[in-house]
Formats: C-alpha cells, sequence, structure tokens
C-alpha cells in the first residue's frame, strides 16, 4: 500500500486523539449539567501551561509537572465552577453556555498576559523518536495520547454507569430537582464533575502539547474541533464521544491528502452536516423514540 | 434531550414602549444624537459598523431569541449579500440595485436548503451545522480568488449614487443603515405581534404540544430562517458597498462570534436589545484602549460580570427597571360583555352521516418487549363523550399519543370522518378536526391567556406572511377577529378576565381550563383530553363537567381519559375500557359499571357488586 | 468572591430606583438615559488631543496600526518595539529638523473591521501626517482604501499587498529568497520543490511573490495549504512527497512553521527543507526541538549577527539594535523587530527630504532609493513600492545553545 495511505491515516489518528481527548471533558459537564462549558479548551490550555511553567521555570522533572498541573487543573475547575458556574445555577442553561463563553474570553486574556503571545514547548514523555510503521510514521507521544483516552473513556464510563457517583451525577442532568429530592446533593456533583472535566482537560493538555505547542489561544479552536468531532459522535455517550472526535480527525486528514488541503475545513463541515442529517443524534448518539 | 426550556419573559413592559408609532419617533431621536455629535468624525465610522451589525443582530433575535434556535451561520448570509452584488456589479457590470435582489434570491435559496435539512437537529446539533455552512462560504471566497479577489478584497464595485448624489460619507451610510435598521425593527415587530411570531415563540417552548394545535412546525421554522437570512443579506449588500473592498476577513468566525455576543449582551427576545449590545461590543474596545494587553482580560471580565447579574441582557435589565411601577397582572381593559352567550362554530358534527365519526380499528403498539396497546378497536359517534378507563399503565395516554399522531401506530387504522389518520404528522391530523390535551397542561409559559387561545387557532388564519410583515390592513382585521373568538372561548370557560395575564400565573385548575379552550380553538371535530380532572378540586370537577356536558350540548365530540369515576359517569355517553393495552369492555356507563372484566382489572378479583 | 458577588447582586437590584410618576415623558427619558451615558463614555474615550502636522515645535504626529492582541498579536508587538525604539533614538538626537516625532499606535486586534476605525481615528482626529503598520495582509486590505480616499501614505509591514495603491508602501522582504537555495540546487540537482503554507492571504501572497524566485530554479510540483488549528501535518507532508518534490518550502507563520520541521523530520523527508523567516525567532528554536538538524532558515542578518565578520558593514547597527532590543523586552531580535524600525526609517527619511506635504511625502517614499536599512536595502519605483532587497543567508538552527546558525 502506498505509504501515504497509511500516513494520512496516521495523521488522523493523531489530530484525531487531541480532539477525543478534549471532548471527553466537555461529555462530563454535558452528561451532569447538559451545557457546554465553552471554556473547556482553555482549562486545557492552563494544564499545559502550568506543566510548561512547571517544566521551564521551576525546572522540576517532567513527570511531577504533568502531575502538579493535573492537579492544579481540577482545583482550576472548582474556582471556575464557585466563581462562574454556580451563581448562575438558577437560570436557564443558556445563560450558563454564555457565561462560559465569557470566562473563555477572560481566561485567554489572563494567559497572554502571563505567558506571552508566543507558542511554548513540552518535552515528549518517551522521547521523539517516530515509531516507523510500513514507510508511514506515528509519534510516540501519540500512542501516550490515545492510550490516555482510553484509560479516560474507561473509567469515566465506569464511573458513569457503575459507581453510584457516576449515576448520582447523571441523575443531575436528567432532573436536577428530582434529585434534590431524592437526596443527592447537586451542588456538589456539579462541582465533582466540573473538577473532574477540568482534571481531564487539564491531563489532555499536557498529553498533547508535546505534539502540537501550547498558546493563549490554542486552545479555544482545539476546543471547538473537539466539540464537533464530540457532536458527529453523540453527545450522549463517552465512547460515542471520543468515536466522533477520531473520525472527524481521520475525515479531515484523508480530505486533506485526497480533496484539498486548502479546503479541508469546508469538505470537514460539509461531512459534518451530511452525517448529522443522517443521524441527527450523532453516529453513535441514542435513537429518539418516534 | 428535553426541548428548549420555557423562558419566562419578565412584565409586559412592551406595551410602554411601543406603543402604537411612539417607539418609531424614540428611535429616530436616539439615533440622531451619534450624526449630531460625531458625524464628522471617524467616530461615526464604528456607528456605521454598530447599525450593520445590527441589523443582523436583530435578525438573529428573531430566529436565536423567539426562537429558539441557536443559529451561527448568519454571516453566510452576510458574507452572499456582499460578494454576490459586488461580483455582479464589479466583474459583469449588473447595476447594484438588480445585484442586491439577486443577492437576496441567492440568500432565501439557501436558507431554504439549509433550512429543511438541518432544521430538525436539536440545538447544538444545529448549531453546528449553520457554524459549518458559515465557514464554507468562507472557504468557497477565499478559494477561488480570480472570482472573489481571495483575501486581497473584491475590488471594482462602482460607487452607488441615489437620485444622482453619489453615496460615500461614514454619515451618508449611517443613515441608510440607520433607515434599513428601522425597517427591520418594524418588520420583526410585526411578525413577533403576528400568528407567525406567536407559533414560533410556542414551537421555542414546546414544539409537540405545538404541532397538536394544527401548526406546521417545520414550515414555520424554515420560513423564519428564510426571514433571518434576508435581513443578512440586504445588510451585507449595502455593507459591502460601504467597505469599498470586501474582504473575507470581515464575514469570518470572530464577527459570527461578535453578533452573538450582542444579542445576549444586550437581550433576547427585546428586537433592540442586539443594538445595545452592539454599541457595548463596538465601543468597548475604544474604552479600553489604556489598559493595552490587560484589554482582552478585562473585556472578558466585563461580558462575563454583564451575562451573570443581567441575564436578560442590557436590554432586559433596562425593561425590569422600566417596569417597577406596574403590577404584572394589569390587564388590559375587556369588554364587559359577559352576559352575551358564547358563539361558537364547530365543524358541523350533526348526525348526516350513519358512520361514526372516529373509528379506531385495530391499532397496535410496541416498544421493544412491551405491547404497549394491542389491537385496540372502537367506535366514537358524531356528538358523543366517550370516555377511556382502565388502571395506570393500560396504555392510555399511549393510545392518545397513536391517535394525535406523536407516535406512529405498528398497525390498524385510524378512521375521521373517512379520512386515515395513520401515518400523518401531528400538526395534519390537528388540521383534519383531531385534537388533545394532555395529563399535564402543556402552555406557553411565556405568552399571555388570550395568546395561548390564539395559537390554537393558528390554522384558520388565511392572511400570508408577506402580509403580515408589512402589516397591511386585512391582516390587522382578521388579528382583530381572531382575538375576538378567543375571547368568546375564554368567556365559555370563565377565564375571560384573565385575557392578559401570563399563563405561567394561573393556578393549576385555570391552567387546564385554558388549555382545553385552546385546543377549542381551531375549531376541531374531535376533543381528546387527557385526564381533565386530575389535580383539580370537586368544585373544579364540577365545573369542568359543566363545561364538558355544555360542549358536547354544542355539537363537538368528546373522547375522555379519566380516572374519577362519578365525573365519567355523570358525562359519559359510552366508555371503553383498557388494560394491558388490551380493550376489555366497550358499552354504556352502566354496563361497564357491572362487568366483570373491568371490576377485576381495578381490584384484581371479583367482588360482587350490590345493585346501586 | 461570593459575598462580593452577592453585594454586587444586592446593589443592582436596589428597589429605591422607583418610578414616582409614570408618564410617557419619565419613560422616554429613561431609555434616552442609557445611550446618552453610553455616548459620554464614548466621547470621554475619544477626546481628541491637539491638532496634528502643523509648523513650529509642535510634534509630528505619525500613526501605528499594530495588532499586539489577536490571532497575530505577536508579530505586532516587534513591530511596535522595534518602531518605538526607532522613535526614541531619532527624538534624542533632536527629532527631525528640530521638531520630535509622536508615534501614536492603535491596536486593531487583528480585526480589519478595528483596522478600519483606527485609521479613521488616526487620520481625522489625531491628523497625523502618515502611518505605519498594518501588520498582515488580513488587516491591510480594509485599511488600503481609506489611506488612498484620505491620500495619506502608509508603510505597511505586509510583504505584498495585492493591485498597486499609490498611497500604500510596503517593507516587508518577499523577493530574492530563491538565492539560498542555489547552493542546494546546484550541489545536489535538486528539480522540483513544494510549498505548504497556510490558507488565507499568506497563501496568496507566497503564490505571487515568493515561489516566483523558486520557480526560476525548479519546478513546482506541489502547492498544499493547511489550517491554522491543524496539530498534525505529515499527512500533507507525505503528499508533497508523493509528488516528488525534492525540497520544500515552508513560508509559514507562527509554531505551525515549527510544527512543519518537526513533523519533516518525522517521516524522514528524503529532500531539502527550506523555512522562510516570517517570523522565526527564540520560540521558534525551542518549537523546532529535534527537527534542527533538517531545518535550513532563509533569514536576515540580525538572527546571527554576532557571528557576522566585522567587515560586514551591517554587524554594527543590528548588534546596536538587537542589544537594546533584547535589554528591553528580553528577547532576541528578530526580522519583525527589524520591520518595525524599518517601517519608521523608511517614512522618516522622506519626511526629512519632502517635509511634512502628504504629497510629498508620498513622492519620497516613491522614489526612494538606495536606503539602507537593517533588512536590506530599499529601492523603490512606481511599479514596485516594496522595493525592499534583503540580505538573504541560510541559517540552521543550533537547538543546543538556543540560537541560529550561519551557514557556510
Amino acid at each position: 500500500m502506498d505509504p501515504l495511505y497509511l500516513q494520512a491515516f496516521f495523521g488522523g489518528l493523531t489530530s484525531g486523539s487531541i480532539y477525543a481527548m478534549i471532548a471527553l471533558g466537555f461529555t462530563l459537564v454535558y452528561r451532569s449539567t447538559t451545557v457546554i462549558n465553552f471554556a473547556h479548551g482553555e482549562l486545557v490550555m492552563l494544564g499545559a501551561l502550568l506543566a510548561i511553567s512547571g517544566v521551564a521555570t521551576l525546572k522540576l522533572p517532567l513527570a511531577a509537572a504533568v502531575l502538579i498541573a493535573v492537579v492544579l487543573s481540577g482545583a482550576i475547575g472548582v474556582v471556575f465552577e464557585r466563581l462562574m458556574v454556580n451563581p448562575v445555577r438558577n437560570q436557564p442553561p443558556f445563560v450558563l453556555i454564555l457565561v462560559t463563553l465569557g470566562a473563555s474570553a477572560l481566561l485567554r486574556g489572563l494567559a497572554m498576559v502571563i505567558w506571552g503571545k508566543d507558542a511554548l514547548p513540552l518535552p515528549s514523555f518517551s522521547g521523539g523518536q517516530p515509531i516507523e510503521i510500513a514507510g508511514a510514521s506515528l509519534l510516540p507521544q501519540v500512542v501516550w495520547i490515545v492510550a490516555g483516552t482510553a484509560a479516560t473513556v474507561a473509567l469515566l464510563s465506569l464511573f458513569l454507569n457503575q459507581t453510584i457517583w457516576g449515576k448520582a451525577l447523571r441523575a443531575c442532568a436528567e432532573n436536577p430537582q428530582a434529585a434534590g429530592l431524592v437526596g443527592i446533593d447537586v451542588g456538589k456533583m456539579v462541582r465533582l464533575s466540573f473538577m473532574l472535566s477540568a482534571a481531564i482537560g487539564g491531563l489532555a493538555g499536557v498529553l498533547i502539547t508535546p505534539v502540537t505547542t501550547m498558546d493563549f489561544q490554542a486552545g479555544f479552536l482545539l476546543a471547538m474541533k473537539g466539540l464537533t468531532g464530540a457532536i458527529i459522535g453523540g453527545l450522549e455517550r463517552v465512547s460515542g464521544v471520543v468515536a466522533g472526535a477520531i473520525l472527524l480527525g481521520v475525515i479531515e486528514s484523508f480530505s486533506s491528502v485526497f480533496i484539498s488541503s486548502a479546503m479541508k475545513d469546508a469538505v470537514a463541515f460539509l461531512i459534518l452536516i451530511l452525517v448529522l442529517y443522517l443521524w441527527p443524534q450523532g453516529i453513535f448518539g441514542q435513537r429518539e423514540q418516534r | 434531550m428535553s426541548a428548549s426550556p420555557a423562558r419566562a419573559r419578565g412584565l409586559d413592559v412592551r406595551g410602554l414602549l411601543f406603543d402604537g408609532w411612539h417607539w418609531i419617533v424614540t428611535f429616530l431621536i436616539i439615533a440622531s444624537v451619534p450624526a449630531l455629535l460625531f458625524g464628522q468624525t471617524y467616530v461615526m465610522n464604528v456607528f456605521v459598523t454598530v447599525a450593520f451589525f445590527s441589523i443582523v443582530a436583530v435578525s438573529l433575535d428573531l430566529i436565536m431569541g423567539y426562537g429558539g434556535l441557536p443559529t451561527f451561520g448568519h454571516t453566510g448570509f452576510f458574507a452572499v449579500g456582499a460578494y454576490v452584488m459586488g461580483i455582479l456589479a464589479a466583474r459583469l457590470q449588473v447595476p447594484l440595485i438588480l445585484g442586491i435582489v439577486v443577492a437576496l434570491g441567492v440568500s432565501l435559496l439557501l436558507a431554504l436548503i439549509i433550512g429543511m435539512a438541518t432544521l430538525r437537529l436539536k440545538e447544538y446539533y444545529f448549531a453546528v451545522a449553520t457554524l459549518g455552512f458559515a465557514v464554507i462560504v468562507v472557504h468557497v471566497i477565499a478559494g477561488f480568488p480570480e472570482v472573489t479577489g481571495g483575501w486581497s478584497g473584491l475590488q471594482g464595485i462602482p460607487r452607488p449614487s441615489i437620485a444622482g448624489i453619489p453615496i460615500s460619507s461614514d454619515l451618508q451610510y449611517y443613515w441608510i443603515a440607520v433607515l434599513m435598521l428601522l425597517a427591520g425593527l418594524i418588520v420583526g415587530r410585526n411578525y413577533i405581534d403576528s400568528r407567525y411570531g406567536r407559533s414560533i415563540r410556542a414551537i421555542a417552548t414546546d414544539e409537540q404540544a405545538t404541532s397538536t394545535l394544527g401548526i406546521p412546525v417545520a414550515r414555520r421554522k424554515v420560513q423564519l430562517f428564510m426571514l433571518s437570512a434576508s435581513y443578512a443579506s440586504l445588510a451585507g449588500s449595502i455593507y459591502g458597498l460601504y467597505l469599498r473592498v470586501p474582504t473575507p476577513a470581515n464575514f469570518d468566525i470572530p464577527v459570527m462570534i461578535d453578533m452573538v455576543l450582542m444579542l445576549f449582551l444586550g437581550g433576547i427576545e427585546t428586537l433592540w436589545g442586539p443594538i445595545v449590545g452592539a454599541v457595548v461590543v463596538r465601543f468597548l474596545p475604544e474604552v479600553m484602549g489604556v489598559f493595552q494587553d490587560w484589554r482582552v482580560a478585562i473585556q472578558g471580565l466585563i461580558f462575563v460580570l454583564i451575562l451573570m447579574f443581567m441575564p436578560r441582557g442590557l436590554a432586559g435589565f433596562i425593561m425590569n427597571r422600566l417596569a417597577r411601577g406596574r403590577t404584572s397582572t394589569h390587564p388590559k381593559p375587556v369588554q364587559a360583555d359577559a352576559t352575551a352567550p358564547a358563539r361558537l362554530t364547530w365543524v358541523p358534527s350533526s348526525a348526516e352521516s350513519a358512520a361514526p365519526l372516529l373509528r379506531i380499528a385495530g391499532v397496535s403498539k410496541r416498544f421493544g418487549g412491551l405491547q404497549a396497546v394491542g389491537d385496540v378497536s372502537f367506535d366514537v359517534a358524531a356528538g358523543q363523550l366517550k370516555a377511556v378507563i382502565g388502571p395506570n399503565g393500560a396504555g392510555k395516554t399511549t393510545l392518545f399519543n397513536l391517535l394525535s399522531g406523536v407516535i406512529v401506530a405498528d398497525s390498524g387504522s385510524v378512521l375521521l370522518a373517512g379520512r386515515e389518520l395513520i401515518g400523518l404528522a401531528p400538526d395534519a391530523v390537528a388540521r383534519l378536526g383531531l385534537v388533545r390535551t394532555y395529563q399535564t397542561p402543556r402552555l406557553f409559559a411565556s405568552m399571555t391567556v388570550v395568546e395561548n387561545v390564539l395559537t390554537g387557532r393558528d390554522a384558520l388564519f388565511t392572511s400570508s406572511l408577506l402580509a403580515n410583515l408589512v402589516k397591511i390592513p386585512a391582516s390587522a382585521a382578521e388579528e382583530r377577529t381572531a382575538r375576538d373568538s378567543a375571547l368568546a372561548l375564554l368567556d365559555l370557560v370563565g377565564l375571560r378576565q384573565r385575557a392578559d395575564v401570563l399563563a405561567s400565573a394561573l393556578p393549576f385548575g385555570e391552567r387546564r381550563l385554558l388549555e382545553i379552550a385552546r385546543a377549542l380553538a381551531l375549531p376541531p371535530s374531535v376533543i381528546m383530553l387527557d385526564e381533565p380532572a386530575a389535580g383539580l378540586n370537586e368544585s373544579e370537577k364540577d365545573r369542568l363537567g359543566d363545561l364538558l356536558l355544555c360542549l358536547r350540548e354544542q355539537g363537538l365530540t368528546l373522547v375522555l381519559v379519566e380516572h374519577d369515576m362519578r365525573l365519567v359517569m355523570r358525562v359519559a355517553d359510552e366508555v371503553a375500557v383498557l388494560n394491558y393495552g388490551q380493550l376489555v369492555a366497550d358499552g354504556s356507563p352502566e354496563a361497564i359499571r357491572q362487568h366483570p372484566e373491568v371490576i377485576r382489572a381495578y381490584l384484581g378479583e371479583e367482588v360482587t357488586v350490590a345493585a346501586s | 468572591m461570593h459575598r462580593l458577588a452577592r453585594q454586587l447582586s444586592g446593589v443592582v437590584n436596589m428597589p429605591a430606583l422607583h418610578l414616582h410618576r409614570f408618564d410617557r415623558l419619565a419613560k422616554v427619558r429613561r431609555v434616552l438615559a442609557v445611550p446618552a451615558v453610553l455616548m459620554l463614555a464614548a466621547m470621554v474615550a475619544c477626546a481628541p488631543s491637539s491638532g496634528g502636522g502643523g509648523g513650529g515645535n509642535e510634534p509630528i504626529k505619525i500613526g501605528a496600526i499594530l495588532s499586539t492582541t489577536g490571532a497575530i498579536a505577536g508579530l505586532g508587538t516587534d513591530e511596535l518595539v522595534g518602531a518605538q525604539m526607532f522613535v526614541d533614538e531619532i527624538n534624542g538626537k533632536g527629532g527631525i529638523n528640530g521638531r520630535q516625532i509622536q508615534l501614536i499606535h492603535i491596536d486593531d486586534e487583528s480585526k480589519p473591521e478595528n483596522a478600519v476605525s483606527a485609521a479613521k481615528k488616526l487620520i481625522q482626529q489625531e491628523n497625523v501626517i502618515a502611518s505605519i503598520g498594518p501588520s498582515s495582509a488580513i488587516v491591510s486590505a480594509s485599511t488600503a482604501p481609506i489611506f488612498l480616499e484620505s491620500k495619506v501614505p502608509d508603510v505597511s509591514a505586509i510583504g505584498d499587498f495585492g493591485p498597486l495603491n499609490p498611497y500604500l508602501f510596503s517593507l516587508f522582504p518577499i523577493t530574492g529568497q530563491g538565492v539560498v537555495a542555489l547552493d542546494f540546487v546546484k550541489q545536489r540537482n535538486l528539480t522540483k520543490f513544494g510549498v505548504i503554507v497556510q490558507a488565507g492571504p499568506l497563501a496568496e501572497s507566497t503564490r505571487r511573490t515568493t515561489t516566483p524566485d523558486f520557480e526560476k530554479l525548479m519546478q513546482m510540483v506541489a502547492y498544499e495549504q493547511v489550517q491554522p488549528s491543524d496539530t498534525d501535518l505529515t499527512p500533507v507532508l507525505a503528499k508533497i512527497r508523493s509528488a516528488g518534490a525534492e525540497m520544500v518550502l515552508n513560508p509559514m507563520t507562527g509554531q505551525q512553521a515549527a510544527l512543519a520541521a518537526r513533523n519533516f523530520k518525522q517521516i524522514n523527508y528524503p529532500g531539502v527543507l527550506i523555512v522562510t523567516a516570517q517570523n522565526a525567532n527564540a520560540a521558534f528554536i525551542d518549537l523546532v526541538a529535534d527537527a534542527a538538524d533538517v531545518t535550513n532558515v532563509v533569514g536576515t542578518k540580525v538572527f546571527i549577527y554576532q557571528d557576522l565578520p566585522d567587515s560586514d558593514a551591517s554587524k554594527a547597527p543590528l548588534t546596536d539594535f538587537a542589544t537594546k532590543f533584547t535589554a528591553k523586552t528580553s528577547r532576541p531580535a528578530t526580522l519583525v523587530s527589524n520591520i518595525g524600525w524599518d517601517m519608521m526609517l523608511s517614512l522618516t527619511e522622506a519626511i526629512k527630504t519632502a517635509g511634512t506635504d502628504r504629497e510629498k511625502i508620498r513622492d519620497a517614499l516613491e522614489t526612494q532609493k538606495g536606503l539602507q536599512t537593517l533588512t536590506g536595502t530599499i529601492n523603490r519605483s512606481a511599479q514596485d513600492h516594496n522595493g525592499m532587497e534583503a540580505d538573504w543567508i541560510l541559517m540552521g538552527v543550533d537547538a543546543a545553545n538556543k540560537k541560529f546558525l550561519l551557514k557556510k
């Protein structure tokens, strides 16, 4: 096989897994509150930049910096929930979405003054030597990303479906009033979901930055891609979100190589619209009863 | 996912600012302030863009604010308006007016296609699809630089002139944009006040309930989409003339985000809110200049604070302040004509034909392993009141859903005056004359009582969309007649004095009555009521019973699902009994009382009933 | 914060703002109050300062529309520092003909609408005699008609500006880069090259101005565009490889230029990579990381000024500039920062000869010849409003020491 096909696939897998890792954070908040946190990209960005500071400024070993960054991201998620989400919790969901949009701009502005306007790098977890397969190459960091995504999907699914906390969380999205009535502390559940989502976001940030580098704006763009992929796959299911994101990456890659690299975004969106026309709930989403 | 949540509008302040033509004068006065103060300075440029962006933002209020359809594609139509006109004028020497018209036509066509393709999508999905449209438009413009000039912009658009006067200064464009904005506000206001506006607000609140009132939901959504696209296209054409050299960057995603921000900062469901938002979004950077790089963060903070403390936007906040002096239930003066008998015209259900009006045969529906409704057959004669009873879970509501078209039956047939209902969409079923109410009243909480009834009456209107947009006398007259009929219906159910109260303010019993009145507005030949007595106290139930009997006297056919046996025995002509989805009995109330199957279904064992 | 928020919300819902009499006039007054307040704020913000380019000892006002925030924030920031450094130096020496120069900068946030209003503000309110910037072609396409209509000369930082505009000049070096490829072509007998570039105005201008130089030497077999948000360019590079390109030209900006280099190495591309130094800076060196050994950068001498022989005439001014720039910003000097300086240099040279009449300044800019700048020599004409002939050099990347290397 012409290595071009395989390289196109690997390229798609790289970007797709990046989108997927980011999309996971979206789905957790969505499952517990039915809103999309438009500042999630910034949480990814902050996680990455914190790790970068840890390595570059504090001279910490990579593993320590990564761990601290993820933990700090979770903490930021809690603070974010307290400041931005809690005050508007009784408003209709669209208000919350708008507030997160505003928060996204705020965080981007802060990151610009703190970390500057240039992109910053993070070392790869296991070196930069690419893996050669049949004439095409794949970065080892991508393996880390895919592994991280898979592990997060497994743990998240387990959490949401099997544990009492996860079920309580899902109940809050279905019917917060009823959930409260059966003794679920809805506020605490929402805080938990934001903390976990931000930690996942921070993890996403440290996993992807060795591949992409990170600057104050990159989080937003990547998050929009992640969200698009999640919608293609179906926001309702964790595995659907990941599948949709990877699918988006692969579609983008193949249309860039075989159709037109200039019109890639247009082609990807066209395919998105077609997909949604055929599967309004996303390809793997739950079917509506009619 | 549930449908968009009902949004409780604040207080009815619309009356204040928009009485008659008063607001147009206010608008023009306010609009002339910038012209007088800054007419010859660079600041005018910002006001011109504020005006053009406002036009698009107002159209976003129509479709996102009132219609609840999150759309991120309007910069696409904005761009089409500018570029189609520009290309025709610059490359083919087409006269500008014609170019603008062609651009409008292209936009409408695109809106129709996109609307039909995407409007059945749920919120986020719809938003992403429309965003895709905007992205594709920019890519197409950038991808064909020979035609569009690419990123360097489209050169060669001639300077426009009106009656020989060349249009080139900021001030001139400002007034053109302001007048376009005014027209947009007037048309928008007319739309919202008309049945189209009501129906779209109803759709935004509860799409399913709206369709069971006979309103073609998909068609209305597409119409609104096309209407708002036309705003963007026309604004885009003139904006393109203003820019002289339009570039894709003028219509890219950051512009779209700015416009959405303008809408929400300004306040949705106000029409004029987006204008306030546009001023804030465009001027804030000017004021913030001193903060240098910190500016972006501070702007973000300001937006967050506004959105948090003024969730209805700046305009909503202003309206709340202005409405302080008014009580929320201040009613408009209502004709004190309570003694006149209600004039109601049903579709005649006289016993002309011997055939039953509603014939249900072999209807079945299975959900996975559960046979919810199994081979149910019964008839309802014209002018009859048929009750359907049975234990909980017997499939009664499912049966209603099947009959009204909300769910598609697996098999069977339902004939209404000989017309097959199975397979029809809910709005088609309603227009044929079969309406229903719900176990929990599904009202349009943000609309007043009389507006709710008027939505029920939508199918009777004949004036077209265009007629309503420009508010020709015929359509205004139709509105008035409709309102009179609606008030008569409210009279019938005893809610006349609550006509201008918000539906959300009604106590439970009155909500039921309102839902019934709304269902009667069509007017139907058969009305199906799902547990209307649930949650009512004894005196309310008596009132209800009287109403049902009164309706039957007037020739209406009723089908009633009920648990309250006293009520059933009192009003029903015939009773059908369901258990586990099967029909177990069908006959007179007396016969049913004694029927052993029925007793077993309710009580679980045979019990001898003493003759009453 | 929560308590503060509650207090704030209490203030906002003050019941004291009651309307005593609810008549129509009060309504109108209150409605007008909001826009009136907004007008007031706008008026305060837009309060004009003293007038412009008159005679005497008033400062000469020059506008600067540079993007210091937004998508291309990196460009505008360095350009502004470079320009301001020039202004400080020339003012320190007494200004032009005894008059100080006042640089008035407005950030357009990388958005064309803002640049248009900035241009109008500078021209109408500040009465600048000329201006520098914008920083990129996305934005300058919108401001070009304004400078034309107001007849205000502008020296922008872009390399190419589409159709010729009598009042618009640029000086980002765009031609002549092919010279560095000559050696590769001769040594390795290269015949085919491909281009990877970001879609948008950069792709358009590259097609117009950069690739022709290389096409004189080789055949262009691929011209691929990528999106700014792309995270993996290996498929596109593989596509270029499939087309048979032996050299890959990478005129990208931002971190993606480094990404392309890393991806180039990742797939073991059998060929030569040439990166044009659109905005190469210290960050680029960091980001290139392991791919440093395959990365050839076409740049100007500012990147390796320390390695220049003392006989090189540009060593002294570059060293002077670079040390001052680094002292100010803690970053190494870049081509973009030089552009900022050179824009002011070109403009002030014109003002020196032509005075403060805009038409004369325009003419002087158009006929500027042999002007030695930090980037290269400017030779303009009526057909070429750019005219920057840069002293191109080929550089490598020394990742270990975090700097560029002069090659050969």
